[in-house]
């Protein structure tokens, strides 16, 4: 749908945009995946500022961030979000539902 | 009130800088995979890195739009107001025509994907000139390109009358000012928005320029009125029966001696880079593009009327006009760039 700032062009008609690759499906999911690439880039450009900042009113160098050591249970804690963040990431790829449908039986 | 045109600051800037990173890789890496590839198979369509080229050159623009509307958004109703502002001892005018009826092909598209076009709400025209200064991958600081078109392109005289066809917010008319000073400078276009945004911009930076909401092919101006005109980026976006108009319209307001010069997009004469070019009016909006590759200018120009007409290469990030015909070296993709040039006898 067009969206404009203030204005409506008239132009409201919904129609599937172009696609270019041979399946239309990778052109959406693509789509998905730039726009979380861009999302996470605009975190470290935040968290990049943050530090920057931090550095500079003297709350901690950049150096501290390299030599902190967490704690053994931090840094367990780190590894099980790490390992359920790659298995939520592959999920749909293995094409095993984790909720399997039920069967279904036409009326 | 002043009239700001927002620039993207922090999380929309870094997510617009990636945006402009994913075109710099579209133009470069991208690119040159694509030209190794068509060098040693066939047809366009069936190499490997083709999908995600038109992918990115589609979609980079949508993601580019989308945030710089979610970014002025919020400043709509008071951008909207700034550009009711009135300015104090006008050394230049504005002209709107709320009668003026917009031609379908105009309405019906909107241009390089952005929704809505420059016309439909009056804060799009920010939206535009936001993106108007960052989509040339960044490079377009201050519309370098417009001042070397004038710079390069346009010879030395003294020129009485200047017309602007489809002036946008301005951009491309005000160089003519600072280049002929004593010149009568008159900027048209279709968007009372755009219009608008020009004549306050013109007034803040002291440029005296008159600006009319008329169409390129009806400037309602006498015959005979104007020693140049001229006309950047805008004939590719009209269908060929009206571009046609738009020359004659130039022919008939044009003084004898006086210069059309316009500044737009041809093909090359490298195969590959041409090929490339023709889907670029699909994947952008801009339907005519394809058309305008495929018009013999000059002839169409003689056979308008128009003497000694030419068309020659123009480097926008080098000299600018290539006097001698030839393309400059350049391995990335980039907008063809060519000026048109005719002159009524």
């Amino acid at each position: 749908m067009a969206f404009s700032v203030g204005g409506d062009s008239g132009n409201q008609t919904l129609v599937p945009d172009l696609t270019f690759f041979p399946d239309p499906n990778v052109d959406r999911v693509l789509g998905v995946v730039m726009e979380l690439a861009a999302e996470v880039y605009v975190l470290r450009d935040r968290l990049h500022m943050l530090e920057a900042l931090l550095a500079r009113s003297g709350v901690l160098t950049p150096a501290d961030l390299d030599s902190y050591e967490p704690s053994e249970p931090e840094r367990e804690q780190r590894l099980a979000e790490r390992d359920a963040l790659i298995a939520r990431i592959l999920a749909p790829m293995t094409a095993e539902a984790d909720s399997p449908a039920p069967p279904f039986e036409p009326a | 009130m002043t009239l700001s045109s927002p620039a993207p600051v922090g999380e929309d800037r870094a997510y617009l800088d990636f945006v402009l990173g994913m075109k710099q890789y579209f133009a470069t890496t991208l690119y040159a995979k694509l030209h190794e590839q068509y060098a040693s198979s066939g047809t366009l369509e069936d190499l490997p890195a083709y999908p995600l080229f038109e992918w990115l050159e589609r979609n980079t623009q949508k993601m580019m739009w989308r945030r710089l509307e979610a970014m002025i958004r919020p400043q709509a109703a008071e951008l909207e107001s700034a550009l009711e502002q009135v300015p104090e001892r006008p050394i230049g005018s504005l002209h709107l025509d709320p009668a003026l009826e917009l031609p379908e092909y105009y309405t019906q598209t909107e241009f390089h994907i952005q929704p809505g076009g420059v016309w439909s709400g009056a804060a799009n025209t920010f939206v535009y000139e936001v993106g108007a200064k960052i989509v040339m991958l960044g490079q377009n600081d201050d519309y370098r390109f417009h001042r070397l078109f004038v710079e390069t392109a346009i010879p030395r005289r003294d020129y009485g009358d200047i017309l602007d066809l489809g002036c946008g917010f301005g951009k491309s008319t005000r160089p003519f000012v600072d280049a002929f000073p004593g010149a009568h400078v008159v900027g048209v276009d279709l968007s009372a928005p755009n219009l608008k945004l020009a004549h306050l911009q013109a007034e803040r930076l002291r440029k005296p320029i008159d600006f009319y909401q008329r169409a390129a092919e009806h400037t309602g101006f006498g015959d005979a009125s104007f020693d140049l005109v001229t006309a950047t980026m805008l004939i590719h976006e009209m269908p060929m029966p009206v571009l046609r108009q738009v020359l004659a319209e130039a022919l008939r307001v044009l003084r004898v001696g006086g210069l059309l010069a316009v500044l737009d997009f041809a093909h090359t004469g490298d195969e590959f880079r041409d090929l490339v070019m023709d889907g670029h009016g699909a994947r952008n909006n801009e339907p005519y593009m394809p058309h305008l590759f495929r018009t013999d200018l000059p002839a169409l120009l003689s056979d308008v009327g128009f003497g000694a007409p030419e068309v020659l290469p123009f480097d926008e990030r080098g000299g600018g006009l290539r006097l001698d015909g030839t393309w400059p070296e350049r391995a990335e993709w980039h907008f063809p760039w060519v000026v048109i040039r005719a002159t009524k006898r």
